[in-house]
């Protein structure tokens, strides 16, 4: 699993391919076939670091008026980003300046939902051009794998 | 289970590390070297005497596919799972597969991917498409797919003279055919059809949902279909499905449900992934659909309902029915796959099915829905 880097920089993995419609964001990894749906504010959250972010500034940045339990709920948010590669480590990037992103009002604010689907993951670990373990070979994966699902 | 096919497939390497060391050191394919194989399959299944194949054409939708086999058995199974086009439809483009084995005099079998790298698909496709290609890698019986859009022509270089995917059975030449219609601005997608008269929508959905069940169901009681696996949708100012493939799949309890037998469809046996595989042009000709407006999408769940409930979605559930199944079953332009589906989500209403147990009530009641549906459009 994926741990979160306090003193890292963050944006969003370029490899994930997203879609918006009016109350959802759909997201898929097409690296291992796992897919995503945002609700509330979820999808602000993982846009906020569409430039690179360090998460606990993104955090306090975007929650400065919300209350504890929804301040939370944002935090745990972006430790889930990072754990399910939605984010990644923003290599040599500088983070963003503080006082760019929008903060949520307390009065509008919706808790952010992330639905993880992993039925067609299947569909994606059979093909042989994955990542595979030194010893064993295909179709073990390393140990060190991505967490999924 | 896992562990010895790894430790075969790995005794399967040490065999071939000999095997055309003039291509690439060390006899295998890497991400280096996979671009410039992929050309020289194209370019050598290209070059071989046309006189030692075996020739079928294809009057698919849209499309005349010309087919270059070394294996009998491999073009009949083609001709009998594609669907031809309807009378009076013609084609706006031509294409070549060439599927060849390795038994054919003059044409060397596949070489080896090799797994002693770290890589994944993304970088697989990335590599090819760096080159204008595309392409997929079978590793249980090692065989490459490569497709050249621009020259429209494609090469499955096979071990064995059937050694074609499993779940290919059903739906040969699926990669080659969505590969060629994509750059056509075309959609091969993994969905079921329905229509009842001139409507007709899309039926979506993950595996056990309801959809293959629910098209038979249609299928044989009034409703139509233009296949119950993948169809071609054709976007403008309709949408469109057009039948690719006559065959519809279907398990024992599932054919049960709806009053058949294996004997009754003429099932040859179950397929890799123990459903029957049976000619639905065939078990209901006038039901069959060679093409059909899209006016919704159903997303069908298994509901044990007395009476089938159909309810409106919203655009982003019924992009989440349908997109990732679509765009993670056939590799390849997944990006603009998924914004195609995505635009198609917003641009046709959905609904979710509840479904009963009768399927003469589910098909009445998508029916009904469908034909309502057009007559408040219109």
């Amino acid at each position: 699993m994926t741990q979160l880097r306090t003193d890292a920089a963050y944006h969003v993995n370029n490899r994930i391919v997203a879609e918006n419609f009016d109350d959802e964001m759909v997201l898929i990894d097409v690296d291992n076939g796992i897919y995503f749906s945002m609700q509330g504010s979820a999808a602000a959250v993982w846009r906020a670091f569409e430039t690179p972010q360090v998460p606990a500034s993104a955090c306090a940045e975007l929650t400065a008026e919300l209350t504890e339990p929804d301040r939370l709920s944002v935090a745990r948010l972006i430790h889930e980003l990072a754990e399910r590669k939605l984010i990644v480590e923003a290599e040599a990037a500088p983070p963003a300046p503080a006082g760019r992103l929008s903060r949520f009002a307390a009065t509008s604010f919706a808790l952010p939902v992330l639905g993880v689907f992993t039925d067609l993951a299947d569909l994606i670990a059979i093909d042989p051009v994955h990542e595979v373990d030194d010893q064993a070979g295909w179709p073990v994966r390393p140990a060190s794998g991505d967490g999924q699902a | 289970m896992a562990v010895r096919r790894a430790s075969l497939y790995k005794a399967d390497l040490r065999t071939d590390l000999t095997q055309s060391e003039h291509w690439v050191e060390g006899g295998l394919i890497t991400a280096a070297t996979l671009p410039d194989y992929a050309r020289a399959r194209l370019a050598a299944a290209r070059a071989l005497p046309r006189a030692g194949l075996l020739h079928h054409r294809f009057a698919l939708p849209l499309l005349d596919l010309d087919c270059w086999f070394s294996e009998p058995r491999l073009r009949q199974l083609c001709t009998e799972r594609l669907a031809a086009r309807g009378d009076g439809e013609a084609a706006r483009t031509h294409a070549d597969v060439f599927l060849l084995d390795g038994t054919l005099p003059g044409w060397e079998a596949p070489v080896l991917w090799d797994v002693r790298q770290g890589f994944t698909s993304r970088d697989f496709e990335t590599a090819l498409e760096r080159e204008g290609l595309r392409g997929f890698y079978h590793h249980e019986a090692p065989s490459w797919q490569f497709h050249d859009p621009d020259a429209r022509t494609g090469v499955h270089s096979l071990p064995e003279p059937m050694a074609i995917p499993p779940w290919e059975s059903g739906s040969p030449l699926r990669l080659f055919l969505h590969w060629t219609y994509a750059r056509m601005g075309l959609r091969l997608t993994h969905a079921a059809t329905l229509g009842a008269g001139t409507a007709g929508a899309l039926v979506v959905g993950a595996s056990g949902s309801g959809k293959s069940g629910t098209t038979l169901a249609g299928l044989l009681n009034g409703l139509s279909s233009a296949g119950d696996d993948y169809v071609l949708l054709e976007t403008g100012a309709e949408v469109t499905a057009h039948a690719v493939f006559r065959v519809f799949k279907q398990d024992d309890a599932g054919l049960r449900r709806v009053g058949l037998d294996a004997a009754a469809i003429g099932s040859k046996g179950l397929n890799w992934h123990g459903k029957h595989e049976f000619d639905a042009a065939a078990l209901r000709p006038e039901g069959f659909a060679r093409r059909m407006r899209i006016n919704a999408i159903l997303v069908p769940k298994v509901a044990r309902l007395p009476r089938t409930r159909i309810e409106p979605l919203s655009p982003g559930q019924a992009a989440l029915a349908l997109a990732p199944s679509a765009v993670l079953q056939l590799q390849g332009d997944m990006e603009d796959g998924f914004r195609f589906f995505a635009g198609l989500t917003r641009r046709l209403p959905a609904f979710r099915v509840h479904l009963s147990e009768d399927p003469a009530e589910i098909a009445d009641a998508i029916g009904r829905h469908l034909m309502q549906g057009v007559a408040l459009a219109g």
